[in-house]
């Protein structure tokens, strides 16, 4: 069990450095895409964490991308602190907000009461946003002017110098990912997820898990939204709403459930690629409605089950797997 | 007084709305346990099927031929998709999230989001104390509860509502009765987008609409069904009408730009409270 998580945080960390070194080549136009891709596989595989390994479909997961942005922003700008400083204490604030909340909630509801329990504290966190215009910037959201004019570290623009930062946040999001998975506690979530009473039997409770995990993919979260907001300098209420949400919970089941790789291709596929060929967004969210509907269908494990298919099929990788 | 009156009409009115739209959702998973995210489509196809047929061949025609197409609609992903997704939660649900996002997006790039008005019934109808009430909104009231009555009547009196009601109380029971799960689904469905596409007509006569209703819809229709209790008519009946007048309430006397804060912080208590719903007998868990 230790040997697996092992090699797999090797992996993740030798994938991190290829994604420093990739970073740091890639064209100047093509950085703002890398990030996306950095940002929306962290989200994603952060609400794997929920969905994937305990059954869990929250419909705000992005709130808590949006909230990450706006406390560390407005810690930066309104109470002066400086960015590392502000950014941490807003993951960590917005870690402890989900356990607070997400105690309840985790305790009293599941299916699909909990979706709707968590698309309502996500509406109220927009709503919140709308309601105060002079702290948080009502519905015209926040224009961060961090690092506006002054150089960058290596003499990196603004968006490649965050595309590190994003790599970072992207790494210990697998991390994480990986040693919850490969670990005693995600046998224990493995069994709350196929009998909670049994579990219950074997004497872990399990609400204190599933609130455990809700914190902590709720900060993961909350650290990608600490990143992105000053990378592009605005922050807004319509980048955490219920839309959002569902939108990454598409990407992830395209992808399919409990799988790093899948996932990661789900986003490649349906979010980066169509940025890459500039298709307006209608036609690309559509594409991506298409593509989810016909994966149900054809194999509801996502591409990380047609991938599973194919090796199964080729005598080849069977035998180097 | 007149104005009291005239905020619980308009509270009903949104009301039936979100009924005839929780309704659909509610007979849907109780009979198949899909939940259909693409349901608010419905309304989105009811409400532009009725303006676009409306220019064409008048009011009078465009109704029964909006109905047509919604019906044709249901039927069609039903039996082209749904089908195949009985008895896999995940599947399909994942199934009609594609479903919404490429509908929803698709009727965006043919219809635009600018807003669009739908044929209206002239006149006002002065209340006791000289408050006025449109006529066109008056006729939606009138509608929504001649339908839900109807609905209501058929769940318990008809052939295909006591198949529905028997698919969604025990579906094993009723496959040794004959009554196949895919079959009853279909009939689950076209109610379901009946319902939906007259919902979608009422909005389209009494407000400006944009294919972002669907989505608007679908929400609030998942909120009244869940709270009613998944699978439970009277649950929806209950949560609209707690719904629609807490909005109608608190926009009259408290503060309109804060409806949403008040019915979103409804929600939370409510469900935390009552996690399983209001109405509903048996721990139903989708996922």
């Amino acid at each position: 069990m230790r040997a697996t998580a092992l090699r797999r945080s090797g992996i993740a960390l030798l994938l991190g450095v290829g994604l420093v070194a990739i970073a740091s080549a890639v064209p100047d136009n093509r950085v703002l895409l890398m990030n996306t891709f950095l940002a929306y596989g962290a989200l994603v595989l952060s609400l794997d964490l929920m969905v994937g390994d305990l059954n869990l479909l929250p419909a705000g997961h992005a709130a808590f991308f949006g909230a990450g942005g706006y406390a560390s922003v407005v810690l930066n700008q309104e109470a002066g602190w400086p960015l590392p400083l502000a950014g941490g204490v807003a993951i960590v604030a917005c870690a402890l907000v989900a356990a607070v909340i997400g105690f309840p909630v985790v305790g009293r509801t599941a299916g699909m009461s909990f979706a709707v329990v968590t698309f309502a504290i996500g509406e109220l966190m927009v709503q919140i946003i709308s309601k105060s215009p002079e702290l948080l910037g009502g519905t015209q959201g926040l224009t961060v002017t961090w690092g506006v004019g002054d150089e960058m570290p290596f003499g990196f623009s603004i968006y490649r110098y965050y595309s590190l930062w994003l790599v970072a946040v992207f790494v210990m999001v697998m991390l994480s990912v990986v040693w919850v998975r490969s670990s005693h506690l995600g046998l224990r979530l493995t069994a709350i997820r196929d009998d909670e009473n049994a579990a219950r039997g074997l004497g872990f409770n399990p609400v204190v898990y599933k609130t455990l995990i809700f914190a902590i993919a709720s900060g993961l979260a909350a650290a990608v939204g600490v990143m992105w907001a000053p990378m592009v300098g605005y922050i807004g209420p319509d980048s955490m709403g219920t839309t959002e949400s569902i939108f990454l919970l598409s990407l992830l089941i395209v992808g399919g459930l409990r799988s790093v790789g899948g996932a990661l291709a789900g986003v490649l596929l349906l979010m980066v690629a169509p940025l890459y060929f500039e298709l307006e967004p209608t036609v690309r969210i559509a594409m991506v409605g298409g593509a989810l509907a016909i994966i149900a269908l054809v194999e509801p494990r996502g591409i990380a089950g047609l991938a599973r298919r194919a090796t199964d099929r080729l005598p080849v990788l069977r035998r180097a797997a | 007084m007149s104005e009291l009156l005239l905020t619980l009409l308009l509270g009903i009115m949104q009301a039936g709305l979100y009924t005839l739209v929780g309704l659909g959702l509610t007979i849907t998973f109780g009979v198949t346990h899909i939940l259909n995210f693409a349901h608010g489509e419905f309304v989105t196809i009811g409400a532009f099927a009725l303006i676009g047929f409306s220019t064409m061949v008048g009011t009078a025609a465009a109704i029964p031929l909006a109905l047509l197409v919604a019906v044709a609609l249901g039927a069609l992903v039903y039996l082209l998709g749904f089908v195949f997704t009985i008895g896999n939660h995940l599947q399909g649900l994942a199934f009609s999230l594609g479903l919404l996002l490429f509908t929803e997006n698709i009727f965006l790039e043919l219809f635009s989001s600018i807003p669009r008005n739908g044929p209206r019934v002239d006149g006002t109808l002065a209340l006791l104390g000289g408050e006025q009430i449109a006529w066109s909104r008056v006729v939606v009231i009138i509608t929504t509860a001649a339908l839900v009555t109807v609905a209501a009547i058929a769940l318990k009196r008809t052939w295909v509502g006591l198949a529905l009601r028997a698919t969604g109380d025990d579906r094993f029971a009723a496959s040794t009765l004959g009554l196949s799960a895919k079959r009853v689904g279909l009939y689950a469905f076209l109610v379901a987008a009946v319902l939906a596409a007259v919902a979608g007509m009422c909005i389209a006569s009494v407000s400006p609409v944009t294919p972002a209703i669907g989505v608007s819809y679908l929400l609030t229709g998942f909120v009244v069904a869940i709270i009613g209790g998944l699978g439970s008519p009277e649950g929806v009946l209950m949560a609209a009408l707690l719904l629609g007048i807490v909005e109608a309430l608190t926009s009259r006397y408290i503060d309109p730009s804060m409806t949403s804060v008040y019915t979103y912080s409804l929600m939370v208590v409510v469900l935390l409270a009552l996690p399983q719903g209001l109405f509903n007998r048996k721990v139903v868990r989708a996922g």
